[in-house]
């Protein structure tokens, strides 16, 4: 399984954090991998329409998310707005933006969680 | 690593595809179709955005009448999400309470009270709705949260992940940042998309840093004012001093994990985007720039002059919702004169403001 994670929008909307993180859970510790193998199961990321969400009309510096994973011959891309009314996409969209920010971290030149 | 698209190309066909054949091409298509696809896909989330903005037109806050008379401070409540992504949350502190020694939970409330202190004393306006409508706000929101937003009804602000942010109500700016959403949104609104929404993000800007330079007891004029956004957001950590700097953007933070900040200060350096709503924190720089040119060469307190014209611009019934950075100039310029008079300095400082960040071109 590969995830590529996006983020974008938010009051502290930066470069930095919009940048695309490509994630390998069979990279990750095992118990780590199997949450996110998990939680994709749950939130059955590949049956879901591309829009994962609803842009408001109304509000402002709400952030939203772009998830693309594949496994095997599956691949899909969603596309997340704020704030993430179901719960297994949001737990899903947490799980990996924690991940994210450690492969960013490490990119930086930061020590690995 | 880049902070957008700077020469965007997409292929006409992907304007007429139906959304689901774009799904089909964002999970089957060659690399070069799934960029396109979801580049497209990107693109139809900000013009739903701006339809849905449009079709809802005018959508007026719901008024809450009756809620204070001219004279008292609408009522602050101050909710907890308990570190969920839950909204309102519980209740923790409302105008009979005293401090609670939750410093999220006091910053918000002493915020909200300083902001609206302010609208009322600078602009004589009663809350966002200037019909004294009570004020929400949620803090605690979501699990290492780094973000605030304003939601449509209330204020929320994320812990921040300790990492990088620090809690979002640490900076009375962006706090009233996201009250000044709410006044834009009444007034009618700036579609949260490419300039009308810098515009929008810019006006936000704008009166959170007047709210932080009038506070009593630290009145700074224009020149005295640092003109950052967020001081004191960043971790020290982070290299950088600020979110946005009004007065040179583009320089408030260059660090290794947070990138360098890409806002343009003029026109020459317009980011093109469809990410970011269309690059609405990104290109708010050039407009951000324009007012403090127009603050400081009127001088004196902010909010009396140069915050006056830009507020009394966002009031103008002639401030459509899809207004860009060259209406927007011009409506600032005609108010800036009929409050001021049409050979005023006043006007002449905001001319050369606009005309500076090259909004404004001279033949």
């Amino acid at each position: 399984m590969e995830i590529e994670f996006e983020m974008e929008g938010g009051l502290a909307h930066m470069p930095g954090l919009a940048c695309p993180v490509v994630i390998a859970p069979d990279r990750l510790p095992e118990a780590e991998a199997q949450a996110i193998r998990d939680q994709v199961a749950a939130a059955q990321f590949f049956d879901r329409p591309v829009q994962g969400g609803a842009p408001p009309g109304r509000g402002a510096d709400r952030r939203s998310y772009i998830l693309t994973i594949t496994e095997g011959t599956r691949r899909r891309t969603l596309v997340v707005a704020e704030p993430i009314e179901d719960e297994a996409l949001r737990c899903l969209v947490r799980l990996i933006e924690v991940q994210a920010r450690a492969a960013r971290r490490r990119g930086a030149g930061g020590q690995p969680p | 690593m880049s902070a957008a698209c700077t020469c965007h190309h997409r292929h006409s066909i992907f304007c007429i595809l139906p959304p689901h054949m774009l799904d089909a091409m964002a999970r089957n298509g060659s690399p070069a179709q799934r960029a396109a696809a979801l580049n497209t896909l990107a693109s139809d989330q900000t013009f739903r955005a701006l339809r849905a903005n449009l079709a809802g037109r005018p959508l007026p806050l719901a008024r809450r009448r009756g809620a204070t008379s001219p004279q008292q401070r609408p009522a602050r409540t101050i909710y907890s999400a308990g570190n969920k992504e839950v909204l309102p949350g519980r209740i923790v502190r409302t105008e009979q309470d005293g401090p609670t020694g939750d410093e999220a939970v006091d910053e918000a409330f002493d915020g909200l009270g300083q902001t609206l202190d302010f609208y009322a004393s600078a602009f004589d306006r009663n809350s966002i709705d200037d019909e004294g409508m009570p004020l929400d706000a949620t803090v605690h929101y979501g699990d290492s949260y780094d973000n605030a937003f304003w939601d449509g009804r209330r204020m929320v602000f994320g812990d921040g992940d300790a990492e990088l942010f620090n809690r979002f109500t640490i900076a009375l700016d962006i706090i009233g940042h996201e009250l000044a959403h709410g006044v834009t949104e009444d007034e009618g609104g700036l579609i949260y998309a490419h300039q009308s929404g810098a515009l929008n993000e810019s006006l936000s800007d704008v009166f959170g840093a007047l709210i932080r330079q009038s506070q009593p007891g630290r009145l700074q004029t224009a020149e005295e004012a640092d003109w950052l956004i967020g001081t004191g957001l960043f971790t020290d950590r982070v290299q950088g001093k600020a979110l946005r700097s009004m007065k040179e953007p583009g320089t408030a933070y260059d660090d290794p994990v947070l990138g360098k900040d890409p806002q343009p200060g003029h026109m020459d350096r317009f980011v093109n985007t469809n990410r970011d709503n269309g690059g609405v924190h990104i290109n708010s720089g050039i407009p951000n720039r324009a007012f403090y040119l127009a603050a400081t060469a009127l001088g004196g307190h902010a909010w009396e002059k140069a915050g006056r014209i830009w507020y009394e611009t966002l009031r103008d019934s002639r401030l459509r919702p899809n207004t860009g950075f060259s209406r927007f100039a011009r409506l600032t310029i005609d108010v800036a004169g009929r409050l001021h008079g049409s050979a005023s300095t006043e006007k002449a400082a905001v001319v050369q403001a606009w005309s500076e960040v090259g909004v404004l071109r001279t033949s």
